[in-house]
């Protein structure tokens, strides 16, 4: 998983040296839209009443606002709420929705799963689905709701009630917002069950022509198949839910005194060999992104071998990231960025390999045995990139070194011992996540101040090597001019799992949060706009909020081929992107034209929430948990929007019906 | 506005609606047809230009309801939709999301099932592309196959478009067998039963079977004989337009046989299976050869025969007999000059039947014809000064005549050449014959002797009788080889030079090296097939610098010199103990 920004609450609300913290623009914003606000609202009155009575319009619908909003009544904001309910059931909106969602998962499963992980595509599904009609549903609700009231007159039988303007609107907010709520939760759940019954399956075993099982031995020669290191023999599963899995038969050895494997039932035998137990067990090996446990009863032919559910699809893995990661160059010089190897995608650094001084350092803070559930072996998960210089040894592998390495921070006093394990070498693998069980206690050196060799041994990785809660791990290509490719989030130790129904919950808070932005945004903009032009408001407002990434680009001023007006004249004039325009008057014209679209553009892309921020199903898709302080920037995000849209929609309202 | 106006308005919106529907349905009404499946009906207008343009999707594929459900589902905006999905395909191969590139893949194809291009793009993009940026070479393996499975999807969308067949031959074959991990590859095909199984839905996979396991090159084979039965059958009695040139179109099929056995000769020693493999390989490239291949530029234009060289050269022959009846002597009075110039033997091969004349005497014979008759037509010449005005028409016709024939050798020698043609055909022949496999086995042999390191001719003593055999070493079995071969250019000149040969030098230069290896001289004063490399000295195309016959004399002097000035010999020193032959 692609994963750029790394949110920490503190530091995204107060700002660091490096960036100004999202508390202080929210008050300028405050700030700004206030006095943009006085400052539009003082103009329509005065083109209404003249300047004079303006400013006692503008003095007294602000005056009147505090207490609006002081003396508001929650019985009568769950009234009207209870209203907006009623009226958006009546509509059966939600019937429509709620039909087509359930269409889409009878019929859905028609057509999605297979490929290398079906886990993802489920996930995708059910996600992009439920955003895409709960964003629909509440839209249409939102955005018809107060303007049929006012086209139908109806909405005089609450306004001449005593209910204040604050409760009309936060009425329908409150209302849209639990029928949203209820109808994602069902969705969620049925969402959940959905998937967990589409990638629920079991195999059977491989057999041959005589109903026999037959293992084959080992041998890259003949088959080509790699195999594990410890495999002696092999068979497959049968082909069943668009894949097969490879069963190996690995011999596990062990002293005598030491405990025999913990998945006992996948024990084929086991025999004494001098000093050492040699278990014989069974392991299925990963096929479309999961594996099953293999229980095996009877003995010979007479043995049968069951496999459990899948395992492996629902996960939240917790990753504890680097603070930092340092690209070192062959000089051994520190880069901010690895070297490129001619990708356009930049997010991979590189680093080179073989006797050079190349290398990534990730930097670990806060580097605790609490945060691990067994400290005995601690997960790395690493993700690396593969860049090829020269064909080089085809049956095998590029091989990455890890090194492990106590350190300290800019101001702090220096350790007096530093220690560095031994290189833990190991073959990659690209395109899946690999897993190297870092042990607890590992073999290294101890260095003195001065850079003098104290002694080997074997040590602690938290004790020793990480005392002040910092660890580095290096990462170096082994192969001469092969090359390694890195982010930050390419390589970090897993913490102990958090629940998956958690996780799948948070995904929904997501889409939550963004129902909460639409259905704001829709009473808002439905304050003061007719519903075909709330709708369109909000869907642009939708666009922008999910593609404001794709749209910034365009915005920025050495885009190649112009703005809108340049683009179009190149498109009929078969002119390419990259074609110099002759200067003259009208190519002035179309370009300043067009600077003043793209700023307008680029504005609009600032003030509309950036829904992307607010999108988890990545983390569902590729099985990471969604962090509380992710969580939690996007809940204050969503806040923010809100609570502005709120009062936006208030004010509009309140003029309204002054005017009127 | 009251009520009963509403209506009215809806009324009529209903008969306008209604009204419209009948000009439509009669427009597009399908065709009918008896049941001997003749036209009855020929349908509406659209009817009609869907089926002359081959648009009709019923005709185009099998209507999958997934696509169609896609389609509908875009609810018009197909075209907005098929490009978002492009999009997404693009970001998702420049971020290396493969995954989500091969499920974008599907619900493109989804949409624009009947493009024919987007499957072919979108294969190649799988097989090579996204294949080769894994460092793993089972990875890469597996992602060819799943350009290939792409692909078989567009089958039943487009059962009347051989170009997605041609597609699943050319990955088979040379994606598995001609990359650089082809061993690996061709190792993994042979156990993927799975695989074998899918490919089972589409071809006859008990025909991909060998003594050595399933082979892709079959696969392919068999996947090139399902395209050329497509376009000379045709499917359901409709017509399958052919989008490839004659000439590559027709080689495909027999060329997967000779590729075949160009691998397994890497891979096993040679046996009779692969002898029998090398027969069939030259039987089917001889039937290419006779096949009559129209020129892509203009059909129209007769269809030649690469065979069709002698057959067109003794036609020539015959039509100038005929020609110099209605004119006699004019022939030799206006080459007389002209043939002055070339030796007596040269000009007496023009007179000789084509068929009598070796490759050799007939290469002389086409370049003397080319210098008589290429400048000018000199049979038109002939027919128009030298023939009686009651002749004429007589000579006109037959001056026609030749110029067909000329043609025909003249686009003959250029597709020849573009294929490679002779060379595979002499190739395939001397590959099956015996002496061509014992030749590839003393190679086989000889690899696997290097390999043990066993160079030079060694003794084994049998422990209990005591008897000591000779057995040869990696240096005899080059040599017994390379026995093979001379005695095989000798009888195919034509092997001399082109891939075989190139494939030789290899071979060549690994003697050598065994050679030197052993502490003999790198290159032997004897060397048996030293007029090939003269030969090809000769022909300028000897960059892998082995020695001439020049370079060879040289040594020999520079022995000489050596041996007056009376330096030492180079010490012989002799591990072996004296040699007792049984």
């Amino acid at each position: 998983m692609v994963v750029k920004d790394f949110p920490d609450l503190m530091r995204w609300l107060f700002g660091d040296s490096t960036r100004t913290g999202a508390f202080l623009i929210l008050l300028l914003l405050i700030l700004a839209s206030s006095l943009f606000g006085l400052f539009f609202g003082f103009l329509v009155a005065s083109f209404r009443h003249g300047p004079a009575e303006a400013f006692y319009t503008v003095a007294k619908v602000v005056a009147g606002a505090i207490p609006d909003w002081i003396h508001i009544s929650y019985r009568r904001i769950f009234a009207i709420a209870g209203l907006a309910i009623k009226e958006a059931i009546r509509r059966r909106v939600i019937l429509v929705a709620f039909l087509i969602f359930a269409l889409s998962l009878l019929f859905g499963g028609w057509f999605i799963g297979g490929g290398e992980h079906p886990d993802r595509v489920y996930i995708n599904f059910v996600m992009w689905g439920t955003q895409l009609l709960i964003l629909m549903l509440v839209m249409l609700i939102s955005a018809f709701s107060l303007p049929d009231d006012i086209r139908n007159k109806t909405i005089y039988t609450v306004s001449t009630k005593p209910v204040r303007i604050s409760e009309i609107v936060l009425g329908r907010i409150v209302g849209f917002a639990i029928l949203g709520t209820g109808l994602l939760a069902v969705m969620g759940i049925i969402s959940l069950l959905f998937v967990w019954r589409g990638l629920s399956h079991t195999h059977q075993i491989a057999v041959n022509d005589g109903g026999q099982v037959e293992f084959q031995p080992v041998d890259r020669l003949a088959t080509g198949h790699r195999a594990s290191d410890n495999a002696i023999s092999g068979t497959t599963t049968l082909f069943d839910s668009g894949h097969r899995h490879y069963v190996e038969v690995v011999e596990d050895v062990r002293g005598i005194d030491d405990p025999p494997p913990a998945d006992t039932e996948s024990i084929l035998s086991q025999e004494t060999r001098g000093d050492k137990i040699v278990y014989q067990r069974l392991q299925v090996m990963h096929a479309s992104g999961h594996s099953h446990n293999v229980a095996v009863t009877g003995k010979g032919e007479a043995a049968v071998y069951d496999f459990s559910d899948a395992k492996g699809f629902f996960r939240a893995r917790k990753p504890k990231y680097a603070e930092m990661l340092v690209f070192f160059d062959r000089q051994g010089e520190p880069k901010r960025e690895g070297m490129s190897t001619g990708d356009e995608w930049t997010y991979l650094g590189f680093i080179d390999g073989g006797i050079t001084l190349s290398r990534a350092e990730y930097l670990f803070n806060n580097f605790s045995a609490d945060d691990f559930s067994s400290t005995d072996v601690l997960p790395l998960e690493l993700k690396l990139g593969v860049y090829r210089s020269h064909k080089g040894d085809i049956n095998t592998r590029i091989r990455a070194g890890l090194q492990i390495e106590s350190f300290t921070g800019e101001n702090e006093t220096a350790l007096p011992r530093r220690f560095r394990s031994e290189v833990m070498e190991f073959e990659t693998e690209e395109d899946i996540i690999q897993v190297k069980g870092i042990p607890r206690k590992i073999p290294g050196q101890i260095y003195g101040p001065e850079g003098e060799l104290i002694e080997s041994g074997i040590y602690d990785l938290f004790d020793d090597f990480a005392p002040n809660g910092r660890l580095k791990l290096t990462v170096r290509c082994m192969d001469q001019s092969q090359y390694l490719g890195m982010a930050r989030a390419s390589v970090y130790f897993r913490l102990t799992d958090r629940p998956y129904w958690l996780n799948f919950a948070r995904g929904y808070i997501g889409i939550w949060m963004q129902m909460m932005i639409v259905i704001c945004l829709g009473v808002s903009l439905s304050t003061f706009l007719s519903s075909p032009v709330t709708m369109l408001g909000t869907v642009c407002a939708i666009i922008f909020g999910f593609f404001s990434e794709s749209i910034k680009k365009l915005t920025v001023p050495e885009v190649s081929g112009g703005g809108p007006v340049e683009s179009f004249y190149r498109l009929v004039t078969q002119k390419n992107q990259e074609e110099a325009l002759s200067r003259s008057l009208s190519v002035d014209a179309m370009e300043q034209i067009d600077k003043l679209f793209i700023s307008m553009v680029g504005a609009v892309t600032r003030i509309v929430p950036d829904f992307s921020r607010l999108d988890f199903s990545d983390f569902l898709t590729y099985g990471y948990f969604v962090d509380n302080d992710r969580l939690a920037v996007a809940f204050l995000i969503s806040f923010a929007f809100c609570t502005g849209l709120t009062l936006m929609g208030y004010f509009c309202l309140k003029t309204r019906e002054l005017a009127g | 506005m009251n009520q009963s106006s509403s209506f009215t308005r809806k009324v009529i919106y209903i008969a306008c609606i209604g009204g419209l529907l009948i000009p439509l349905s009669l427009v597009s009404r399908p065709a009918t047809r008896n049941s001997a499946n003749e036209i009855k009906d020929p349908g509406g207008l659209l009817s009609q230009m869907r089926d002359a343009n081959d648009l009709s999707p019923a005709k185009l594929s099998e209507i999958d309801p997934g696509s169609e459900t896609m389609k509908l589902a875009s609810l018009g905006l197909r075209g907005i939709a098929v490009n978002l999905l492009w999009m997404k395909a693009i970001k998702a191969k420049e971020e290396k999301e493969w995954d989500v590139f091969a499920s974008t893949l599907n619900s493109l194809v989804k949409i624009q099932p009947n493009f024919i291009k987007v499957w072919e793009f979108q294969a190649h993009n799988l097989s090579y592309n996204v294949a080769v940026e894994f460092d793993d070479y089972e990875q890469r393996y597996h992602w060819i196959k799943k350009g290939i499975e792409f692909l078989t999807q567009g089958i039943p969308y487009n059962r009347r478009d051989h170009r997605i067949i041609d597609n699943l031959g050319m990955i088979c074959g040379q994606k598995f067998g001609t990359a650089d991990e082809r061993f690996q590859y061709r190792t993994l095909f042979r156990n993927d039963d799975l695989f074998h199984d899918q490919m089972s839905q589409f071809v006859d996979v008990d025909q991909i079977n060998t003594p050595y396991g399933p082979d892709h090159w079959l696969l392919a084979y068999l996947w090139y004989d399902r395209s050329l039965n497509m376009v000379e059958n045709n499917v359901d009695g409709e017509r399958v337009q052919k989008f490839s040139k004659d000439m590559l179109f027709y080689q495909k099929k027999p060329s997967q046989l000779r590729n075949m056995g160009l691998s397994l000769r890497d891979e096993f020693r040679a046996d009779e299976f692969q002898q029998a493999n090398w027969r069939r390989a030259y039987e089917e490239w001889l039937a290419y050869g006779n096949r009559p291949i129209r020129w892509d530029r203009d059909p129209s234009r007769p269809a030649v025969s690469l065979e069709g060289l002698t057959t067109s050269l003794q036609t020539v022959q015959n039509l100038r007999h005929e020609l110099d009846k209605l004119a006699p002597g004019a022939r030799t009075q206006m080459l007389s000059v002209k043939v002055a110039a070339f030796p007596k033997e040269y000009v007496a091969l023009l007179d000789r039947p084509v068929d009598s004349l070796d490759d050799e005497e007939l290469e002389k014979m086409r370049q003397l014809d080319s210098v008589l008759y290429g400048a000018d037509n000199l049979d038109e010449l002939i027919a128009t000064t030298s023939v009686t005005t009651n002749d004429k028409r007589a000579a006109e016709e037959i001056v026609g005549k030749i110029n067909v024939e000329r043609f025909k050798l003249s686009l003959g020698d250029s597709l020849r050449s573009t294929m490679n043609y002779d060379h595979w055909r002499d190739h395939t022949l001397v590959e099956s014959t015996d002496k061509g496999i014992e030749a590839r086995q003393f190679i086989f042999d000889a690899v696997e002797l290097r390999r043990q390191s066993l160079l030079d001719e060694f003794m084994v003593r049998e422990p209990i009788a005591g008897t000591q055999t000779l057995y040869p070493g990696a240096i005899q079995k080059f040599e017994n080889s390379f026995s093979d071969w001379a005695q095989i250019m000798l009888e195919y000149p034509g092997l001399r030079e082109g891939p075989l040969m190139n494939e030789m030098i290899d071979v060549i230069n690994d003697y050598m090296v065994v050679r030197e290896a052993a502490g003999k001289d790198g290159w032997p004063d004897d060397f048996i097939l030293q007029d090939v490399i003269d030969f090809r000295f000769g022909k300028g195309r000897a960059p892998d610098e082995l020695p001439t016959s020049a370079d060879v004399a040289e040594r020999f002097e520079t022995r000489g010199r050596l041996s007056r000035l009376r330096l030492p010999k180079r010490p012989n020193i002799q591990f072996v103990q004296p040699i007792e032959q049984e």
